[in-house]
């Protein structure tokens, strides 16, 4: 009963208050309309010249700044992780997921692999052909070392043709073996029928053709030869004329 | 006078002033309510202001409550433009529709809320017109009930004014809860001005000594 005097009270209070409270809320309103204008005015001129929509207020800067100045402060030497440690407290996060995750009856858990983070590409060329520029950054590197390559190539080919050299004279040098020996004596032995001839040179013995010509029948090697170098009696006379 | 006065009165005539100010009492009490209600509501909207001014407050940037109320008024107005662009632009819409529409039609003395081709098509309407009559005694008499002139039906040629008057109802009211959150962030702003940079001295008292700085659990005992 208390509570509904109170508010039957209040609504005595706000019906008396009400229309000032309506003219402070369409002053508000005109305000705000007319803060509006103004500022899309202004917005338009930022626009233009390059500023922001709200410039910084000087008390928003001066407390950027005394922010700076304490992370500054607060701020350790080389209390940035390197990337392989933090891969590996990822790795290790990544671990701990994993094993409160896992079913109990698994005695080992699955392996975890935890991929290298690669820094990703800024643009489509770059995705695109990043491994040929690390080839021809690769091959650049090389040049200063190309002539040299040349020099070492000349440098290889010779002693290879100096080894060979030495091979064949390595040959050469052999100790004749006693096979060789025999042949040869038997190619130094005086052949009779030289012998012969010689004497018959000495003697100036004239023998007739036809005692000296042997018998060799037709057909065999040596006719043929000699038929085939012979153009006075090749093949066989069809004319007849004889 | 007085009690012969009431004595006039009879039996009904009791029971309807009674009725009347139960009635009235129902009224003031739903007003009531309802004022509780918006003033929760800004108090609600009016936090936004600790939001916007506690960086400054804590780092001891602000010194001065006239700074306080300078810097609150600046964020405020910035915090209204954010929030009031959408429904001034959906009254935009509203009134280019209106405007529009009459340049096609030129019809510049078109009436959006009439019943044949405007917003009032939606709607029931009666004619009270007729149903009282005054005679020479200055008694009004009810002779009839009020005659049903409109049922709500869609009307293709009202389109542009049910778009026009939607819109510009709609972003009204937006734009002036928008507007009453304003006010209710400024109000926050002049009280906090006053309440952050108070000194009271309620708890001093003069002969008292200073108290000392206590000493940290850490620290080591000195030997005896």
């Amino acid at each position: 009963m208390v509570d509904l005097l109170k508010a039957f009270g209040r609504g005595i209070l706000y019906v008396l208050a009400f229309p000032f409270f309506i003219v402070v809320l369409a002053i508000f309103a005109v305000v705000g309309l007319i803060a509006f204008i103004i500022q899309l005015v202004k917005s338009i001129i930022f626009f233009f010249t390059g500023q922001q929509f709200f410039p910084e207020l000087p008390e928003d800067k001066e407390l950027r700044l005394l922010k700076e100045k304490e992370e500054t402060k607060n701020k350790p030497v080389n209390d940035e992780p390197t990337p392989a440690a933090q891969v590996q407290q990822e790795s290790n996060n990544l671990v701990f997921e994993e094993v409160f995750d896992e079913p109990a009856f698994k005695e080992e858990p699955a392996p975890v692999i935890t991929p290298i983070p690669t820094p990703a590409p800024t643009s489509v060329e770059e995705a695109c052909f990043q491994d040929l520029n690390k080839k021809e950054e690769t091959k650049e590197e090389v040049p200063p070392s190309a002539p040299i390559f040349e020099e070492v190539k000349e440098e290889e080919e010779e002693p290879v043709i100096e080894e060979l050299n030495v091979k064949q004279e390595e040959v050469k040098e052999e100790p004749i073996s006693p096979l060789t020996d025999l042949i040869e004596e038997e190619q130094h032995k005086e052949d009779p029928l030289d012998d012969f001839l010689s004497a018959l040179e000495e003697d100036e013995i004239s023998t007739p053709q036809e005692e000296l010509e042997t018998y060799k029948p037709r057909g065999s090697e040596d006719s043929f030869q000699d038929e085939d170098n012979d153009d006075n009696h090749m093949g066989v006379d069809i004319n007849y004329d004889d | 006078m007085g009690p012969l006065l009431m004595l006039k009165i009879t039996e009904n005539d009791k029971r309807v002033i009674i009725a009347l100010l139960f009635i009235i009492i129902i009224l003031f009490v739903v007003i009531g309510l309802l004022g509780s209600l918006i003033i929760r509501t800004m108090k609600w909207q009016g936090k936004k202001c600790d939001t916007l001014v506690s960086d400054v407050v804590t780092n001891h940037i602000v010194k001065t409550p006239h700074q306080l109320r300078r810097y609150a008024a600046k964020k405020n107005i910035r915090h209204f433009i954010k929030q009031a662009w959408i429904p001034i632009i959906i009254i935009i819409v509203g009134v280019v529709t209106y405007i529009i529409r009459n340049a096609v039609k030129n019809d510049w003395a078109y009436n959006p809320f009439n019943i044949n081709d405007g917003f009032g098509s939606l709607f029931f309407v009666w004619d009270f017109s007729n149903i009282i009559s005054t005679p020479e005694s200055g008694i009004g008499v009810l002779l009839n009930w009020p005659t049903l002139i409109n049922q709500p039906h869609f009307e293709v040629e009202a389109i542009c004014s049910y778009v026009a008057v939607s819109f510009v109802i709609v972003g009204g009211l937006w734009y002036l809860v928008v507007a009453q959150a304003y006010l209710a962030r400024t109000i926050r702003a002049i009280k906090l001005s006053k309440r952050v940079f108070e000194k009271s001295l309620d708890n001093f008292d003069q002969n008292t000594p200073p108290q000392q700085p206590q000493q940290s659990n850490n620290s080591p005992v000195q030997p005896m």
